[in-house]
């Protein structure tokens, strides 16, 4: 069972793409069935990219795309379980949660929204926060935070491999 | 044959009767860009409810400027993929309810696919074997047809699609919605030459297309290092010149992508589709390129560019003589095309 307790934290700087993929599939490889990622950052500040690390992460086939959800809210992939994408870039938390019904509510997948800070206290728990900021043209500040203690192994991973 | 075309796949509900895959009778949309524009992009309700609404009204208004009713009907199309399977199940439900009742063929049609056929729905349309680039909010790929149903895709996008990301800079410049018109419209008065953004072209062999650097690039260029989206334009920016050379990198891209598939696969000719084809500096460009090479280029009007159900009954009209015929248990497939 998931207990709810104090926050934990971890930050992690990334120097390009490539950094920010490898350290969305560390990430990937530790999630389970149920896991909810919010996804939040600026246009253009690796959101898409940290999600195809965790596509690679959760077994997805590397030649299946990532690519942005905007438009059509939302996919789903297949890995060792489904990964849910989702995207909110232009609707409202109330569809998003309409429309992603089936990767938010049920524990049958992995889910990861971009855009999705309107739903911030609207999922159930276990949710990871991963917040992007710019730090220069390539460069990116990643920074986690849970409520969970589900995600404990995952913090312990991530501070190692920074 | 005479075919009833059904397209939900995003936020358009769409409706059309062709006969033989060629001739419109009728092509009805229920866009909801009005709501984008009230709500500069964001859509407070964008629900299955909103295609459930809008359809039965728009299947009457189909059948009446069609002067037919189902009867007249020989067949139902309706897109199963891609797009967002809430959105997708919602036309095709009405397309089985309506074979079922009617007792009509029911036949599965590639959203993006269609858009290519759209150029066939001209009676002097393209000559195979065509290349196309479609490009769209939602898609940017190249495809190769040797008939219209025999079709190969050949290049996507590895990230964003082109509209998306003329929605994406015109949202970081201010330029309201919809971005594709809006940077169309601010790049007239603008210096392309002003900034010059990267053009990402991949492997040199690529066909496949990448966006995604060019959002960082914008709003460095606008708005200054590590800058958030809704701060201010530097001092000496003027969001015209932005407009222009941001417009001028995609299409640049765009063209160049199609000069190498054109270069590989030796087409008759060349289609564009999909909603960035309405882009005036896209559609200039690829004339020029298009006398150029001496291959004959294809741009249906704008109407059928976007999205719309013509392109799934015309197309639908070719699966239904070849026989592929689906039955009553179609399921929506939401994933993304794929080779």
């Amino acid at each position: 069972m998931t207990s709810v307790d104090r926050v934990r934290v971890a930050r992690v700087t990334t120097h390009g793409e490539a950094e920010t993929v490898a350290l969305g599939r560390r990430v990937g490889e530790a999630l389970e069935a149920g896991d909810r990622l919010l996804l939040i950052g600026d246009l253009g500040a690796g959101k898409t990219r940290f999600a195809k690390g965790v596509a690679l992460g959760l077994g997805v086939p590397p030649e299946r795309r990532v690519t942005s959800q905007t438009f059509t809210l939302g996919g789903v992939l297949p890995g060792r379980v489904p990964l849910y994408h989702y995207d909110g870039y232009r609707v409202s938390p109330d569809t998003l949660l309409e429309w992603g019904e089936e990767g938010l509510d049920d524990d049958r997948g992995v889910a990861v929204v971009e855009w999705g800070a309107g739903l911030r206290r609207r999922l159930a728990e276990p949710v990871l926060f991963v917040r992007f900021s710019f730090r220069g043209e390539t460069d990116r500040l990643i920074r986690f935070y849970s409520r969970s203690s589900r995600f404990e192994p995952l913090f312990a991973r991530i501070s190692e491999g920074s | 044959m005479r075919v009833l075309g059904i397209d939900t796949s995003c936020d358009e509900t769409a409706v059309a009767i062709v006969d033989d895959g060629v001739r419109i009778r009728s092509n009805i949309v229920a866009s909801q860009t009005a709501v984008h524009e009230a709500f500069a992009g964001v859509v407070p309700e964008l629900a299955s409810r909103a295609h459930l609404d809008a359809f039965l009204p728009i299947l009457e208004r189909a059948l009446e400027e069609a002067s037919c009713t189902m009867d007249d009907v020989d067949a139902i199309a309706v897109t199963n993929t891609p797009g967002l399977v809430g959105a997708l199940l919602v036309g095709l439900t009405a397309a089985k309810t309506l074979a079922w009742l009617h007792d009509k063929p029911l036949v599965a049609v590639n959203h993006v696919e269609a858009h290519l056929y759209a150029a066939r729905l001209d009676e002097d349309g393209p000559v195979d074997p065509v290349v196309g680039l479609i490009a769209s909010g939602g898609h940017t790929c190249l495809m190769r047809a040797d008939g219209p149903t025999a079709i190969e895709l050949i290049g996507s996008t590895i990230d964003d699609a082109a509209g998306e990301a003329f929605d994406k800079a015109a949202a970081m410049l201010g330029l309201g919605f919809p971005g594709g018109k809006a940077i169309d419209d601010a790049a007239r008065d603008g210096d392309p030459t002003r900034f010059d953004f990267p053009r990402t072209l991949l492997a040199r062999d690529s066909l496949d297309f990448s966006f995604s650097g060019l959002k960082t690039a914008v709003l460095y260029a606008a708005k200054g290092p590590n800058a958030r989206r809704r701060a201010p334009l530097l001092a000496d920016v003027r969001v015209e010149d932005v407009a222009a050379s941001f417009q001028r990198a995609v299409v640049d891209v765009l063209i160049e992508k199609l000069d190498r598939a054109v270069r590989r696969e030796r087409p008759r000719s060349v289609v564009i589709g999909g909603g960035v084809a309405a882009n005036r500096e896209l559609r200039a460009r690829a004339t020029e390129w298009a006398s150029g090479t001496g291959v004959a280029l294809h741009v249906p009007p704008i109407a059928l560019c976007v999205d719309n159900a013509a392109m799934i009954a015309g197309l639908g009209y070719h699966h239904a003589v070849a026989g592929n015929v689906a039955d009553l248990e179609l399921d929506a497939d939401p994933t993304p095309i794929r080779r």
